[in-house]
């Protein structure tokens, strides 16, 4: 029936819309500087506020219900009355392609030229040690692949209205089932993961590996004041450095509350009667912001560890094909060293 | 959601509030509930709500791609708790005009050409409040293009079926391209590209086209023409009653709608220029009058004309209750040059006027399919000037298209266009009203019936022609005031009708506005009663207004000054249903939109005249017929099937004990 507001965020306070109103529709709020829709019971959709918006703040809905006139045909299978009208951004329709175009294009280049450099750099290292066997990859893999599924897909249904998603095209409806999907799939690899460090021999020895110690705490401090320039020797690691550690156990963490609190919010119709609709609440808040911690820190974290590591070269192989340079194994892992040796 | 949330912050209003707070987060209301609904994943739920407009149709449904690069925010701001008092709340002038359509704006141009000081005051702002902001094309008559008189006069009396004002189309004839001329001098008649060639129409990116003829734009224009022309405006402001003292008109008296501060003007002649009026819009968007110049006529003692024609415009049914759309491209493009059209033939044609309303009757009887998907969109085109000249700008009506209108009755209350208003006498060729110093113009409020029972002047006199009502009105107003001298409002009578304005401010308990309305609206817009009428029906709705009258109106509560308007307007439209009621029972035969079951047939006998209503000396409304001139009649040798060229309402022919059809244009 009436009017709508878009974006209040485009509101530039040119008072137009409160201006132009035949029916009184609008108030100001000089605080905000940004008009009011105070009485939208008396819109008339005679759409002025809409045409003389300057910031595009305003929508015009066709919706309508309980107007008697003397004929209105029934309701239909299609959808009626539904139609949003909203100013359409001039940027939108060329400049987010162009933008599109010319960014991807650079990136297809340095993608291409990455790619040959790489190649060319592994190929000329030394001997290479096992560091992920075909198992480990294999649930790197599925992680990677959901985790990075989970991220675009959680961040275009919180963002569904920004222009940027709505560019893509996609409907909230289908990227909440790739989002729920993706969830699926990292659930299952961790709780294929919790029986592979129980069930066997290779994941006993990898959970102990990664156990944390308190050698970890003081390799940190070490490791810092090293290299802040204090006359200390760099710390001594073993299979696995503190960095990696603190990072399979926030992964860990984390598959598990964004695991409870996702299901919850999937669910969040039953478990909001069950439980108290605060819980739900209180989901999704732990959700949106671990998700944002989550995906910085992989930014942040690791993917030092994998691309910007001065030691691993352009990119550390070892997800893709359990390899890792020998040296390099050896320069950050001494403690480990007898292993390599006898793995070499 | 977002009114729930104003309504919680209304009580710190000066708070500025985003989002949701921190107690209705912790205790999880309902409204966080509705919108965790609105998506499965996310975050809080009311910043989840702000991501989708408050009661909007889902993302998918959007049109035209979006506009920020930050997270929307459709959550409003809370509502202000009082707005301040305008600078000026009391003025002084020659000439008052309330209403700042074309009938306005010429009156006040006019008046100030004259020498005399004008005050304009309008319930919105000149040149988008009423009616005259939809206007779509302008007409005027050409002798130099060859146009002939007597085709208009035959035209427009054949057309309003032999009840038409022909005084005031000679009027017309005479001064309508000196009008033409003149608001094309002030900037009213800009000529621009259309939508669709610009490339506007196609994504229907109606802010896009405004913004690039913004210099060409004819609303804000008016504002700027009144400021020109030295023309005092005070907007937002409702008049409520014009005030009578020692037999003549000195000011009037309302309050500015926002703030609801009350405003004098005393004036030493007021024309009123306040169009007719609606109940409620629905697709059309004439909500803006409210029938506050005829309820301000009557309480004055004036006789009201023309209620009982109904003009039923129609809407998209599919958006039945949106009236930009149907309406936007004519809004927004040049005001399309038409005339010139004027033949025998077509004087001969439009004497079977009724059929435009035939088809509406027999409309809403059969109902509408269900929507197929397709948007039903028409060109609305009319072809131009037959004159062959090519000086000729009179070129036609070419709009871009626009969806067909099925849903008639969208503007139920609306008076046939230039037919209904208050009555000033058949020789009246000014709008005086018959008090000293008050003058009526324009559609709706003048009662000059130049439109007859049914509007033919074509597409775009109207714009012209209460352009011409205004030119005169003004003449008149100001010739008037300066042969007066100014006399103030009494401060006692100001006291007394300001206690008045201000009373529903001032009851501690009644009824909304709104409400009221919305029965008001279920009792009159129904097609059996105000398109397919008996006399049956129209008593049982009479017994339920005469209720409303006395019960409600009188107890109508205003908790804001924006209720305040809400219910003066309430009372105006009740009054005028009670006037549209009486004319309708008694005129007892069926005429113009005017269809009458018990007597489906038209009465040239007994009901060539207006009906008129006027308060009586106890206040009753009573109702009495005014016989028009002879010659406006039409030939009465003519026989019926000539005389309404074989165009007849359901029933009518079996009434009449007429031939059998010589053509099918109806079926009951």
């Amino acid at each position: 029936m009436p009017v709508k507001r878009y974006d209040l965020n485009l509101c530039i306070g040119c008072r137009n819309c409160v201006d132009v109103c035949p029916m009184d529709v609008f108030r100001f709020h000089e605080g905000m500087n940004k008009s009011v829709i105070a009485y939208p019971e008396n819109c008339q959709v005679c759409g002025q506020c809409y045409v003389y918006c300057l910031g595009h703040s305003l929508a015009l809905s066709g919706e309508s219900y309980s107007y008697p006139v003397t004929s209105v045909r029934a309701a239909s299978k299609l959808p009626m009355n539904g139609q949003l009208y909203i100013s359409r951004s001039p940027d939108s329709k060329f400049v987010t392609p162009a933008i599109a175009a010319l960014i991807g294009s650079m990136g297809a280049h340095n993608a291409l030229i990455w790619m040959g450099k790489a190649k060319a750099r592994r190929q000329a290292q030394g001997p290479t040690v096992v560091r992920m066997d075909t198992n480990q990859r294999l649930q790197h893999l599925v992680m990677l692949i959901s985790f990075l599924t989970l991220v675009f897909s959680g961040f275009a249904i919180r963002y569904s209205g920004t222009w940027f998603v709505h560019n893509l095209g996609l409907g909230v409806r289908l990227v909440g089932i790739v989002h729920r999907l993706a969830g699926l799939a990292l659930m299952t690899s961790g709780l294929y993961h919790l029986a592979y460090i129980t069930a066997t021999r290779e994941g006993r020895r990898l959970f102990r590996d990664l156990w944390p110690r308190w050698k970890d705490l003081k390799d940190l401090v070490t490791a810092l004041r090293h290299h802040l320039g204090a006359h200390v020797e760099r710390p001594r690691f073993g299979r696995f450095t503190y960095a990696e550690k603190a990072e399979y156990w926030a992964l860990f963490a984390g598959t598990a509350s964004m695991g409870l609190t996702g299901t919850l919010l999937w669910a969040y119709k039953s478990a909001g009667s069950l439980l108290s609709f605060w819980w739900v609440d209180l989901a999704r808040t732990v959700h949106f912001y671990e998700a944002i911690v989550a995906s910085l820190t992989i930014l942040v974290w690791h993917f030092y560890q994998v691309f910007l590591d001065p030691d691993a070269g352009p990119m550390n192989w070892a997800w893709w094909n359990g390899e890792i340079s020998a040296e390099h194994y050896q320069r950050g892992h001494e403690l480990d060293a007898s292993q390599v040796e006898g793995r070499n | 959601m977002a009114n729930d949330l104003q309504k919680d912050s209304a009580s710190d209003a000066t708070e500025p509030k985003q989002g949701v707070s921190r107690r209705s987060f912790l205790t999880g209301s309902a409204s966080v509930g509705a919108a965790v609904a609105a998506s499965a994943t996310g975050l809080l739920g009311a910043q989840q709500a702000l991501a989708a407009p408050t009661g909007g149709p889902p993302a998918e449904n959007v049109v035209l791609g979006g506009g920020s690069s930050m997270e929307r925010i459709a959550e409003e701001p809370p509502i202000p708790v009082s707005v301040p008092a305008p600078g000026k709340t009391e003025y002084s002038c020659d000439v008052l005009v309330v209403g700042g359509g074309f009938a306005g704006l010429m009156a006040a141009v006019t008046a100030r050409e004259a020498g005399q000081s004008v005050v304009l005051i309008d319930k919105g702002r000149p040149g988008f409040s009423g009616l005259s902001p939809w206007a779509s094309s302008h007409r005027w008559f050409d002798p130099e293009m060859g146009d002939k008189a007597e085709y208009v006069r035959e035209q427009m009396m054949r057309g309003g079926q032999y009840i038409a004002n022909l005084n005031w189309v000679d009027v017309w004839v005479r001064e309508s391209k000196g009008v033409y001329l003149k608001l094309r001098e002030l900037g009213m008649l800009d000529r621009y590209e259309r939508a669709a060639d610009k490339g506007f129409a196609d994504d229907l990116n109606f802010v896009g086209y405004r913004e690039a003829i913004s210099k060409h734009d004819r609303h804000p224009r008016v504002m700027r023409i009144l400021a020109e022309n030295g023309v005092e405006v005070c907007e937002k402001t409702m008049v409520t009653d014009v005030i009578q003292q020692g037999g003549k008109v000195v000011g009037a008296l309302g309050f500015h709608v926002p703030s609801g501060a009350l405003i004098t003007c005393h004036a030493k002649a007021v024309v009123l220029c306040m169009g007719g009026g609606v109940y409620k819009p629905a697709g059309w968007p004439t909500s803006g009058i409210s029938h506050d110049g005829i309820f301000i006529g009557y309480h004055l003692g004036l006789p009201i004309i023309g209620q009982e024609f109904d003009d039923f415009h129609v809407s998209d049914s599919n958006e039945p209750a949106n009236s930009f759309y149907p309406n936007g491209w004519n809004y927004l493009e040049n005001l399309w040059f038409t005339g010139g059209d004027w033949t025998r033939e077509t004087a001969r044609r439009s004497a079977s006027s009724a059929e435009t309303s035939i088809a509406k009757i027999n409309t809403v009887f059969e109902g509408l399919a269900p929507w197929d998907g397709t948007r039903g969109e028409v060109g609305n085109h009319i072809a131009g000037s037959k004159s062959g000249k090519p000086a000729d700008l009179r070129t036609g009506k070419f709009n871009t298209t626009i969806p067909k209108g099925d849903a008639y009755g969208c503007a139920a209350g609306f008076g046939m266009h230039l037919t209904n208003g208050v009555f000033c006498g058949l020789d009246d060729t000014v709008g005086y009203s018959g008090i000293p110093g008050l003058y009526v113009a324009g559609d709706g409020i003048c009662g000059g019936a130049i439109g007859g029972a049914q509007y033919t002047g074509g597409r775009g006199f109207t714009t012209n022609f209460v352009s011409v009502q205004g030119k005169r009105a003004g003449e008149a107003a100001a010739h008037h005031a300066s042969r007066n001298s100014l006399e103030k409002i009494q401060s006692a009578t100001i006291a007394s009708r300001q206690a008045a304005i201000l009373a529903p401010s001032n009851r501690n308990k009644g009824f909304s506005a709104n409400w009221a309305l919305d029965c008001l609206q279920g009792i009159m817009a129904p097609a059996w009663t105000i398109v397919v009428k008996s006399q049956e029906r129209l008593n049982a709705a009479l017994s339920q207004i005469s209720f409303m009258r006395d019960n409600v109106i009188p107890k109508l509560q205003a908790t804001s000054p924006h209720d305040l308007r809400l219910c003066h307007e309430m009372q105006h439209k009740v009054l005028q249903a009670e006037m549209k009621l009486r004319s309708a029972l008694a005129r007892e035969e069926s005429r113009g939109p005017h269809y009458r079951e018990d007597f489906p047939y038209r009465d040239d006998k007994n009901f060539l005249c207006y009906i008129a209503v006027q308060k009586g000396e106890q206040g009753q409304m009573q109702v009495a017929k005014i016989d028009i001139k002879e010659e406006w009649k039409g030939d009465p040798r003519e026989d019926f099937a000539t005389r309404y060229a074989e165009s007849y309402y359901p029933g009518e022919r079996e009434a009449l004990h007429l031939a059998p059809p010589a053509k099918t244009g109806s079926h009951a």
